[in-house]
């Protein structure tokens, strides 16, 4: 599959044309998307427009940008210019296309991206999945019954069916990485801050990131690159990269033995190319997810109290349960979360200070399937990806296996707050020697 | 206030008027769930009361846990 970086470098030298890639990613949205559910809205003529726009400034010598010519698809909770913003939620039912675009959405389009519709996703980005949202939940590309993850699982699946080459999701404690591992890409949430966060709609404020999704790290690095208005890192050679693995996080992720194999084969294959693997203390591990659980259901229920009040019954009870939990913290609870906060992102950065990145998987199992049960969201949900999050450091997740089931597992890795770029050059070389790197579902069964 | 403590402050009269009014069977713990929502101007369904009553006992834990290491004034090893 071509890479984002070859795309761009095609159009601008006027080798492949915008409007052609277009018209092919369209094609595939209009064989999948109905069995995926992927994209709860297509741009068409809005892509067709921009591609043209592109091809004709391309052929009268202007210039384009990093991302000339790559289709991707954006999460419905980030503002899009033409389209409206619904989060799959009742609450935004008949809402007003966006009049303007979010930051988001518009540094893409300052770079040539070619934005092909808004990405599915976990109602109000906790409600889910669950079938009392106004679209269907999206299926992962892996297996027809298989649960993508989320909350940005639209995003993920339709990078992962080729529905778009790159698409943005948002993090909060684990939604971009945990798509992005179940369905075999690369995700990437950046230090929290990085990107600015106007135009979308919130979870937790001080949680909420935006970060790409794609099939590769030196994809997500471009993109990222983009967002956040930084330069791509030189290539990392692996030699000499040291490696923590923060065992006290594993302990009480309860990951299944095919999780923890694949993660060992992925460490060994690491190793193999040069970076050394140490332990890594973290005494209060058990503490990052409760601490976690408190801050991001206290933040919500500040932000959609009004709207629990006023309409409840436009969320589904999913998101309601999740929104409402946090009315039942006290105050005093929540002020210690936040001093706890503090507290544990200092003993992971002090844990951090004689290593370069940590490594975990991203999540203790494979994708699981979709209607499996409750999914209501507690402290010992996500157990891998929610630490970093509070912390508000940089962690990508890289395919490194499949599950019994034949789905991926995914590796992540985590770098010191604001090296991102460092972390996603580390990740790009890591890749390069993972058994996992660009596989992908072995039959198009939704076309 | 605490789940625990808002239980322990649900008297006869407001369990009677938060029954009435949302509808929640008169059980303790789904009782000072629909008191605490309705401070707020929340009125849930009574399946929402009823799951989040469930959820206190891991709440009560959860916010423990992270008093007990505040007050300890470092995360403990």
């Amino acid at each position: 599959m071509r890479s984002v970086a070859d795309t761009a470098s095609l159009v601008r030298a006027g080798r492949l044309d915008p409007v052609r890639e277009a018209v092919a990613y369209l094609a595939r949205i209009q064989a999948g998307n109905a069995r995926l559910h992927g994209l709860v809205h297509v741009a068409e003529g809005a892509v067709l427009r921009d591609a043209a726009r592109l091809r004709e400034r391309i052929a009268h010598g202007g210039t384009a940008g990093a991302l000339a010519g790559v289709v991707m698809a954006v999460k419905d909770v980030f503002d899009v210019a033409g389209l409206p913003t619904g989060a799959n939620a009742r609450l935004f039912a008949g809402t007003e296309p966006a009049a303007r675009d979010s930051t988001v959405a518009a540094r893409l389009r300052a770079a040539d991206a070619l934005i092909v519709g808004k990405a599915n996703c976990w109602e109000m980005s906790v409600g889910g999945p669950s079938r009392d949202s106004p679209a269907p939940p999206a299926v992962n590309p892996w297996s027809p019954g298989a649960d993508p993850g989320g909350s940005s699982n639209g995003s993920a699946v339709a990078v992962a069916s080729g529905m778009a080459m790159a698409a943005i999701g948002g993090d909060t404690g684990g939604s971009v990485r945990l798509p992005a591992s179940f369905c075999g890409l690369v995700g990437f949430k950046p230090t929290h801050g990085v990107v600015p966060m106007d135009g979308s709609i919130p979870f937790a404020a001080s949680l909420d990131v935006a970060g790409p999704i794609a099939g590769s790290a030196a994809d997500c690095a471009l993109v990222h690159a983009v967002l956040a208005g930084m330069a791509v890192h030189p290539a990392i050679p692996l030699e000499g990269v040291r490696i923590g693995v923060p065992d006290g996080l594993l302990a009480h992720g309860a990951a299944t033995v095919a999780a923890m194999a694949a993660f060992d084969a992925a460490c060994a294959a690491l190793a193999r190319a040069g970076a050394t693997i140490a332990r890594v203390a973290l005494p209060s591990a058990a503490l990052f997810n409760p601490c976690y659980f408190l801050i991001a259901r206290s933040e919500a229920f500040a932000r959609w109290e009004a709207t629990l009040a006023a309409r409840p019954d436009a969320l589904n009870p999913l998101t309601r349960r999740s929104f409402a939990i946090g009315a039942l913290i006290p105050p005093a609870a929540v002020a210690d979360a936040i001093r706890l906060r503090a507290m544990l992102a200092d003993e992971l950065a002090a844990a951090m200070a004689g290593v370069d990145v940590l490594a975990l998987p991203t999540t203790p199992d494979e994708a699981g399937d979709l209607d499996a049960g409750d999914a209501f969201s507690r402290p010992d949900t996500a157990p891998f990806t929610r630490p970093f999050s509070l912390a508000g450091v940089p962690a990508v997740s890289l395919p490194c296996g499949l599950g019994p089931r034949g789905r991926p597992l995914g590796l992540q890795l985590v770098g010191r707050r604001g090296e991102d770029a460092r972390l996603l050059a580390i990740a790009t070389a890591a890749e390069a020697v993972l058994p996992a790197t660009g596989m992908r579902p072995g039959q198009e069964w939704w076309r | 206030m605490p789940p625990a403590k808002a239980r322990r402050e649900v008297g006869g009269g407001q369990q009677s008027r938060v029954t009435k009014e949302s509808g929640v069977e008169p059980d303790e713990a789904k009782v000072s769930v629909a008191a605490c929502l309705a401070r707020h101007g929340i009125v849930l369904p009574a399946e929402d009361i009823a799951f989040l009553a469930a959820q206190l006992p891991m709440l009560d834990r959860t916010v423990r846990a992270v008093a007990v290491a505040v007050a300890a004034g470092r995360a403990p090893s």
